[in-house]
């Protein structure tokens, strides 16, 4: 069964192949996660950053502290990894991602209503709040891909898909706090669909981007 | 391989992961420990698979090398084996290794129930006794083609579970599936083997022993 000739190559191989420690892939992922964050806050922040737009205070508060709640939770079962060290499976990941779009939706124009805001606003399709969405959740997006870059032996589309998912469900937060219109054909545009193209970005990119690869092939 | 008297029991995976993650916090001097613990294993699962020695030499080479590259992620006390397992699956995928759903499912691929080059009979073989094997070879056949003939995520839960011994939650993370949808494919795999095993040409019921050890197999 097991030849020592390939044990001595293999042993061999592995030592010519860099490969980060834990350490050195923590302080990697710090690093890019903090320029990740810092670099979609400028731009938001440089886009006019917090924005009440005759908002209530307390209505700004609600929405944003219902719409932590959900992302922290997608998030957390987007970003963390099964105790075996497996990404979740597609099921797990769609439904982190959907369920809390979903609950963003419901409670932003719940409150909407609650306050009267929720009217149709046709000037506001969304496609500022899109556009502003996708920008910053492509920065924080492509801060976590090369962060993971060529380290995911397993499941590299997944685990894209996963950091898209998050990384738009992080700007839905940025984007609730800057866009005052509750208006549901908006919030669909505006709010929730630049989690999907960031999601399919995700896997798309991380696909090829972080799968790790080998030094042989079959001939 | 030859066959061994007794299932394997549940692997003990404390060594490897020990190296792994000694490993993976750069302690070089772990990874020959990691290599032996678990390189046979990776090497069972893909013979599994294909019979080609090189194609074989080559995915565990590549196997082993993700490993290394990916050696930062690996989460301290996960278990290494279920990681190494999917890490070689996938391979088997990329590169075409899927012999066991290649071959034909009707046992024209050499004689039934003939562990010495089947890499599915020497699978089954792994987990009953030598003797049973020559008694029962037509049994051994019956139940290498009702595997083949299992859906995929039963075959892969069938292997996971009762070849390789993983818990049914490991299992099902490896797999990427839940545990309900993991424990139902290994019911109903091991019901499919049952049936088969059972389904006698001549109606004939099985003693008490018979069944005893078909228990142990499915």
């Amino acid at each position: 069964m097991e030849s020592p000739e390939r044990r001595n190559r293999i042993l061999a191989s592995i030592g010519e192949i860099p490969a980060p420690t834990r350490r050195e892939l923590a302080r990697r992922r710090a690093w890019f996660v903090i320029w990740g964050v810092l670099g979609a806050l400028t731009l938001f922040l440089v886009e006019g950053g917090i924005r009440a737009t005759g908002r209530p205070p307390s209505l700004v508060a609600w929405t944003s502290l219902g719409t932590s709640c959900f992302v922290g939770v997608g998030m957390w079962f987007l970003f963390t990894r099964t105790r075996s060290g497996h990404r979740r499976g597609w099921s797990v990941l769609a439904l982190a991602t959907l369920a809390p779009a979903v609950a963003f939706v419901l409670w932003r124009y719940g409150l909407g209503h609650l306050y009267d805001l929720a009217s149709p606003w046709p000037t506001r399709p969304g496609y500022r709040c899109f556009a502003l969405s996708v920008a910053t959740g492509s920065i924080f997006l492509f801060a976590l891909l090369l962060a993971w870059r060529r380290v995911d032996p397993m499941s590299p589309a997944a685990t894209g898909a996963a950091f898209g998912a998050g990384a738009g469900l992080g700007s839905a937060l940025l984007i609730d706090l800057w866009c005052p219109v509750s208006y549901l054909p908006h919030l669909l545009i505006g709010h929730v669909l630049p989690i999907a193209v960031l999601g399919a970005a995700g896997a798309a990119v991380g696909r090829w981007m972080l799968r790790t690869v080998g030094n042989r092939r079959v001939k | 391989m030859p066959p061994t008297s007794e299932r394997p029991a549940a692997p003990d995976n404390r060594v490897a992961n020990e190296a792994m993650d000694r490993y993976a916090d750069g302690d070089a001097s772990a990874f020959p420990i990691l290599y032996d613990a678990v390189a046979p294993r990776i090497e069972g699962l893909v013979r599994r698979r294909t019979s080609d020695a090189s194609r074989i030499d080559d995915i565990v080479q590549q196997t082993f090398e993700r490993i290394h590259r990916a050696r930062g992620t690996f989460i301290r006390g996960s278990d290494v084996l279920s990681w190494a397992f999917k890490i070689a699956r996938n391979l088997c995928v990329d590169l075409g290794a899927q012999g066991w759903r290649e071959r034909p499912a009707d046992g024209q691929d050499g004689r039934d129930g003939e562990p010495g080059s089947d890499p599915i009979a020497r699978a089954v073989a792994e987990v009953v006794d030598a003797e049973r094997i020559a008694t029962a070879r037509e049994t051994l056949g019956r139940l290498v083609r009702a595997f083949r003939a299992l859906p995929e995520p039963q075959q892969l839960a069938l292997e996971l579970v009762r070849v390789e011994g993983f818990s049914m939650a490991v299992a099902a993370e490896n797999l990427g599936v839940t545990l309900p949808s993991l424990k139902m494919s290994v019911f109903r795999g091991a019901a499919a083997l049952r049936d088969a095993v059972l389904e006698d040409g001549e109606a004939r019921e099985p003693s008490a022993l018979e069944k005893e050890r078909l228990r142990g197999i499915t």
